[in-house]
């Protein structure tokens, strides 16, 4: 498949590019296409543009320029993978400006005639896996805070972009504290996730990649 | 500080205006969007009431978003270091007695220069301390006591409330006021469907905003 690797982390010496290097050594090595995406190694501007926002409703979008090849890169993907580090329950805001700016209007969704709704557009993209760190307990997310990063994608972005789109999210809790074991284990958790999908993008959908 | 022109007199004590100092954080690129006129009714309504108001509107200021390399590499060290640009936005969070949040609601969250502002400027030894255990944050905000989230949102209230469980809500309320000020209470006004909005509707929300802002004292 055609995979997307999206990542989101200022340090090239983070727990999150380790985790993206081997995101991409194993989609590699299993015969998936990869393209990397690494938004602070690009310098992306986050922040969605006067021009963007005035033609947000028009039916003439108008982009800025730096944000075509990303757009591109996004609608040729048959799979997502994000990586990224939870800050403050929320994605980093490099990457909120990557679906700001990215997720627009004749890219992602159409906006309906009435304004009230969007339509689809990223019908192509099959499955979208989540790859996060964070610094607070499972239970804070699970229990307080009810998976809003989760939510977020699933409900938010994804049900009105791509609702065929499957989504897993594996998440390494309490980052601040962990150890070599740890990452390991989080390394073959998300080992395992990934050899689900199939390789050719023809091929049957297992079951095993539905979501948790 | 009590606004009384007069001296030697019992002053009228619905002339006593308690001031505050209040930070109106502004997210929206456009000058005539709905956001502009909702940040104008809020200072409006903040001045009129002698409140002290200073305005930061992030898109005029070229707020850049980014964490960068070196804050986050101190993120965790003993002496965490902003970068130059964020010293004013720093001061302004420190002095604020009150903060009211303007912004657009886009895919259920932050706009990106919102949210880069809550990481860059609720920052270590600013917002919260940390030195003794990293998963432990202690508040140093003390002189928060109000923030009032304004927001427009696209979406309906049943899918912010019922299918999303109101994460830009929780992420304030839960997440980041309990670690850096715990003595502030937090009031969140969202407008739905705001990309359908008559006058009516309008005019409610602004009384609605009008309300919440006269309990600041």
């Amino acid at each position: 498949m055609k995979c997307l690797v999206v990542v989101a982390h200022p340090l090239p010496d983070s727990l999150c590019a380790s985790l993206a290097a081997h995101v991409v050594a194993d989609l590699r090595q299993s015969g998936h296409e990869v393209t990397i995406e690494d938004l602070y190694q690009e310098s992306f501007e986050p922040a969605l543009t006067w021009g963007e926002r005035q033609s947000y409703y028009l039916p003439a979008y108008k982009p800025g320029g730096d944000v075509s090849a990303p757009m591109s890169r996004l609608l040729s993907a048959d799979m997502l993978v994000l990586v990224f580090p939870t800050w403050w329950f929320g994605f980093p805001a490099i990457l909120k400006g990557w679906f700001d700016r990215v997720w627009a209007p004749g890219v992602a969704f159409d906006h309906t005639e009435t304004r009230e709704a969007i339509t689809p557009r990223l019908t192509g993209l099959k499955y979208t896996v989540a790859v996060t760190t964070l610094g607070s307990p499972q239970w804070v997310d699970l229990l307080v805070l009810r998976r809003p990063v989760y939510r977020q994608i699933k409900y938010a972005i994804l049900r009105p972009c791509a609702p065929q789109c499957r989504l897993k999210m594996l998440a390494l809790y309490r980052s601040e504290h962990v150890t070599p074991q740890r990452v390991s284990d989080f390394k073959r958790e998300i080992s395992q996730a990934l050899a689900q999908y199939p390789t050719a993008t023809l091929q049957p959908e297992p079951a095993a990649a539905t979501e948790r | 500080m009590f606004n009384s022109a007069e001296t030697g007199k019992c002053p009228d004590p619905s002339a006593l205006v308690v001031e505050v100092n209040v930070l109106v954080v502004l997210a929206h690129p456009l000058k005539d969007s709905l956001c502009h006129r909702l940040a104008e009714h809020v200072c409006g309504e903040l001045r009129g009431a002698g409140h002290d108001v200073v305005v930061e509107d992030l898109y005029e200021l070229h707020f850049n978003p980014k964490l960068s390399s070196s804050e986050r590499r101190r993120y965790n060290a003993p002496d965490y270091r902003a970068e130059g640009d964020m010293r004013r936005p720093i001061e302004r969070l420190l002095v604020a007695e009150a903060i009211v949040l303007v912004f657009p609601t886009w895919w259920s969250g932050l706009p990106a220069i919102l949210k880069g502002w809550v990481d860059r400027v609720w920052v270590p030894d600013i917002a919260f301390d940390h030195r003794q255990d990293v998963s432990v944050l202690k508040p140093l905000l003390g002189n928060l006591r109000y923030l009032v989230v304004v927001t427009t949102l696209a979406s309906p209230w049943w899918l912010d409330w019922f299918l999303l469980g109101r994460p830009v809500a929780k992420m304030f309320k839960y997440a980041l006021l309990p670690s850096c000020a715990v003595d502030c209470r937090f009031r969140m006004l969202s407008l739905y469907r705001g990309g359908r909005i008559g006058e009516t509707r309008f005019r409610g929300f602004k009384i609605r905003i009008s309300r919440v802002l006269s309990g600041l004292h």
